[in-house]
């Protein structure tokens, strides 16, 4: 049978049963297979730039990279999928890990040490890779990259024969004039890593973009080469979850108590012994409950457990939730500073009285919360 | 031309060819896979606030199921407090947020697999726009309009990124290594805007496509195979329902980032 024929038997078959018939118009054939293409250099060029991309930026391309590792028999880094996923203000996973961390962690260490908070501090210890660094003024060995950004801003920098130190004093003097230059000290301190020219293009296309905040680093950080983010990720992430963390304030008025601390306890529901991941604070019903410092609301909800609960992102990997509101007025995506009103006190969730149950994360591990009262 | 030259530039204009038709559908692959990433990269919160309220539901209903059974039993106060707790804490808020990442994860992964593994494997027809109207006014089904809408959307979506990760790495390599930062940006414009046509040519335009080849062929074919006309009609619907809309998000995400063509205009 010619094509022509089956296609009239098949109409026919088509009608008996009662679909409908997609009419071809009068003379057409079926459509031709396309041909294959003689792939040139444009080509090339653009599936080469596309499959950069993909592997850069997705978990397919994340996936292809350690299928291929496997396969080569090298290791090749990559991140875990699930670090693809970037919640609105959240870091990038990995350097806020090393400063929780399970014994020494960075910022275990930061706090034994007794570094001063301060942003000065703080940058200098995590450049200086955790080592000792001393209250009050000192010296501090630093890579030899970030003093290149010093001349710039009108910073004497060591001489490159010179051994690689700098009084404590200069470094936050740069960081100072950078931060007169951007308006916002995370640029600033990305600067001193990464150098003036990329942080001016990349704070430059954030704002194009219109960014609401182009000054802070997850604005502008998909604007930087590959290997400067790498470079400025642990600097900018460390310093900054060092300075976060000390920056915060007690959620409610002191005077009220913690009345079941963090850690393992005998829950008074399910009369066994279980890790209580937060500090509850014995409030009266109604009484205001604050951000512990800035951040972004990212879930505003309610559930069986923990009631009406809000969880704010600080950024950095760092993380807050309060639990057993009354009532708040907190929406997701808004944002707070310190010491904004979050919503009051109750007793909503499963609960025995009304209290507030806060919890403080670093990078999605529970910590203390009464160590940054 | 000298013969020798003439032999080598057909010898390297061959393997360019014999290299393009390996790695161009990977390319084509690639810019889908990033644009659908775009739009996955904000589902996760809609889907804890989707996981959130699921479990409101389950731990209502398991509080009520709870105290029935224990009160026919005539369990205590206490049991039943302890039993409905277990149950209601069984996903805490942990939980939740850490499965909301990973369903959108799977959603991604699901969402690649409908739309750009398909155009990967398939031989496009050289259907005419015409006919693709005409079958669509007479036979209208839900994979001819969604499947070459959501191919249309991820990719121009992952267009914009890819010039947009041109241009962070012409501007980087001209500023770094061809120390020539005084006109890098206007230079890493340019590169990024060509690279944006460049991509939308050869590779969008193939996208767009097969994508409609294949809705076309899969139409055609449940048509002769399918005898009832709504489940024919209906076949698509997870690309409609789901990979459409991360389609379009993917765009809305990546166009506020596509900060050259407002430059090119004094923004």
């Amino acid at each position: 049978m010619s094509t022509r024929e089956v296609e009239r038997l098949e109409d026919l078959m088509a009608e008996a049963r009662g679909t409908a018939i997609t009419r071809r118009l009068p003379g057409m054939q079926k459509p031709r297979l396309l041909g294959r293409r003689r792939w040139g250099a444009l080509d090339l060029l653009a599936a080469s730039a596309a499959m950069y991309a993909m592997i850069v930026h997705t978990p397919v391309g994340g996936m292809l990279v350690h299928a291929l590792s496997e396969l080569l028999g090298k290791e090749i880094r990559t991140k875990p999928l699930i670090a693809y996923f970037q919640t609105p203000g959240a870091p990038v996973a990995g350097p806020a890990r090393k400063l929780s961390g399970k014994g020494a962690g960075r910022l275990a260490m930061a706090r034994k040490l007794g570094v001063d908070p301060t942003l000065g501090h703080a940058v200098a210890f995590v450049m200086a890779d955790g080592q000792q660094v001393p209250k009050g003024e000192f010296d501090v060995r630093l890579p030899r990259s970030v003093f290149a950004t010093f001349p710039a801003v009108g910073v004497k920098a060591p001489a490159p024969t010179a051994p690689a130190i700098v009084r404590q004093r200069r470094l936050l003097e740069a960081i100072k004039q950078l931060e007169d230059r951007y308006g916002h000290s995370e640029a600033a301190v990305a600067a001193t890593v990464v150098g003036l020219t990329h942080v001016d293009y990349a704070v430059g296309r954030a704002k194009a973009a219109a960014a609401k905040d182009p000054g802070a680093y997850q604005a502008f950080r998909a604007y930087l080469p590959p290997e400067m983010r790498g470079e400025a990720d642990p600097i900018v992430n460390g310093t900054f979850a060092i300075v976060t963390i000390h920056s915060m304030r007690w959620p409610v008025d002191r005077k009220y108590s913690v009345s079941s601390p963090f850690g393992m306890r005998h829950h008074p529901v399910l009369r066994r012994r279980r890790m209580h991941r937060g500090a509850d604070i014995a409030v009266p019903r109604g009484t205001p409950v604050y951000a512990a410092t800035s951040g972004v609301v990212l879930h505003a909800g309610r559930d069986a457990v923990n009631g009406k609960f809000v969880k704010v992102d600080h950024g950095f990997g760092i993380s807050t939730v309060y639990c057993h509101l009354s009532k708040t007025g907190a929406k997701p995506g808004a944002r707070l500073e310190h010491g904004d009103l979050v919503g009051h006190s109750g007793s909503s969730g499963r609960v025995t009285g009304p209290h507030l149950h806060y919890e403080i994360k670093i990078d999605g591990e529970p910590v203390n919360p009464e160590q940054f009262r | 031309m000298k013969r020798w030259l003439r032999g080598a530039l057909k010898t390297s204009a061959e393997a360019i060819a014999a290299l393009g038709g390996a790695v161009v559908p990977l390319g084509v692959f690639a810019v889908l896979v990033v644009g659908v990433h775009a739009g996955t990269d904000r589902v996760d919160d809609y889907v804890f606030s989707f996981l959130n309220a699921v479990d409101i539901l389950v731990d209502s209903a398991a509080a009520v199921v709870v105290e029935t059974l224990l009160g026919w039993r005539r369990g205590s106060a206490e049991q039943i407090a302890r039993l409905t707790f277990a149950i209601q804490d069984f996903v805490d808020l942990d939980a939740k947020h850490r499965l909301s990442r990973f369903l959108a994860l799977a959603i991604e992964i699901v969402s690649d697999i409908a739309l750009a593994v398909p155009l990967f494997v398939h031989r496009a027809r050289a259907y005419s726009l015409s006919t693709v109207w005409y079958q669509l006014m007479t036979d209208p089904t839900v994979l001819r309009v969604a499947g070459p809408l959501a191919v249309f959307f991820a990719g121009a979506a992952g267009t914009l990124l890819v010039a947009q990760e041109v241009q962070v790495g012409v501007h980087g390599w001209l500023v770094q290594y061809a120390r020539y930062a005084p006109s890098a940006e206007a230079a890493a414009r340019t590169v990024a805007i060509l690279a944006a046509l460049l991509v939308a040519w050869r590779l969008g335009v193939i996208a767009v496509r097969r994508s409609v080849s294949l809705a076309e062929e899969r139409a055609q074919r449940d048509h002769r195979m399918m005898s009832r006309t709504s489940k024919r009609r209906s076949r698509g619907l997870f690309i409609a329902v789901v990979v459409l809309p991360v389609s379009v998000l993917g765009l809305f995400e990546a166009v506020p980032r596509w900060s050259v063509v407002k430059a090119l205009f004094g923004g």
